[in-house]
């Protein structure tokens, strides 16, 4: 595996632990932005939405979303854990592209 | 002097990085961090640097975990009074107060406001509440009274109905000639409390 793709694994075990801290609740993009700089994890807009798109698509996580009329393209407003991020997190479950 | 291989805590790698956020979260010991990150990841960190990053970072963590407390202590009052926020709305008021405190704008104070106001609005419907009771309960007291005194003046007609029914019996068997004195008249009246009425009692005493 490419250090790359080891980093960008690690990253989203990232987001899912600090959703873990509000779930159920959602957190802003921004908010969760700041968090992930706090755990010296600095990640772009672009790079974020990739990660949360990723584990969306997984089931992992859930997103709110609201289409950027000058983007022309749905922006992630607010992202939550679902009950499968939690399996997820808790080693029940695996998925290759997740690493904690 | 430095190890060589010790490296400065926002230089680890991300998989250090990973461990060391996710031991300071479960409270381990910076020693127990130091060994975990090097069994783990073989790059080593001392721990009294494990132990100066922690206390700045608990103390962002403390600080985000007052706000979150505080907020969810303040959409409780709101949803006292039937008022339900968002959960989206509550992400978003919550990153706004974070990123106050931050920042040391005094944004969110506007919302530690109104919690402050919300409180004080809810003690001043309780006292409110009370004096409406009081007086709810005195207005029925009083009403109690007044029925009270009421009966009590109807009772106190109702004797005296019956006592001018018996007097005029007296009088008239007075007036014809029955056993009756007077006095026995007099004293009548004298229980019943009906006094004469002056003006009677002279254009009596000039008829007779």
């Amino acid at each position: 595996m490419s250090k790359d793709a080891f980093k960008h694994d690690l990253r989203r075990g990232e987001i899912i632990w600090v959703l873990k801290q509000d779930y159920p609740h959602l957190i802003t993009f921004r908010h969760l932005q700041l968090a992930l700089r706090d755990r010296n994890i600095p990640l772009s807009q672009r790079d974020l939405e990739s990660y949360l798109s990723y584990l969306e698509e997984g089931g992992y996580v859930r997103c709110e979303r609201r289409y950027d009329e000058r983007e022309s393209q749905d922006r992630i407003l607010a992202a939550a854990l679902t009950a499968k991020g939690i399996l997820l997190l808790d080693k029940k479950i695996t998925d290759a592209g997740v690493r904690f | 002097m430095a190890h060589p291989l010790q490296s400065d805590i926002t230089k680890l790698r991300p998989e250090s990085q990973a461990v060391l956020h996710r031991l300071l979260d479960q409270g381990e010991t910076p020693g127990a961090i130091a060994r975990a990150i090097q069994a783990q990841t073989k790059e080593r960190v001392s721990a009294e640097a494990i132990t100066r990053y922690s206390s700045r970072y608990h103390r962002r963590q403390a600080k985000q975990q007052q706000v979150k407390q505080r907020l969810d202590g303040f959409l409780a009052l709101l949803q006292k009074d039937g008022l339900s926020v968002s959960d989206l709305l509550r992400a978003v008021l919550l990153e706004r107060l974070s990123t106050a405190k931050q920042d040391g704008t005094a944004a969110g104070l506007d919302l530690l406001k109104l919690e402050e106001a919300e409180r004080k609005r809810g003690e001043y419907e309780l006292k409110q509440r009370q004096a409406n009771f009081s007086n709810l309960y005195r207005e029925r007291e009083l009403d109690l009274k007044e029925r009270k005194h009421s009966l009590a003046e109807k009772e106190f007609q109702l004797q005296r109905e019956k006592g001018r029914a018996n007097l005029e019996e007296l009088e008239r068997k007075a007036h014809a000639g029955q056993s009756l004195t007077p006095d026995d008249v007099r004293r009548i009246r004298e229980i019943f409390g009906l006094y004469d009425d002056p003006e009677a009692t002279e254009t009596k005493r000039h008829g007779e």
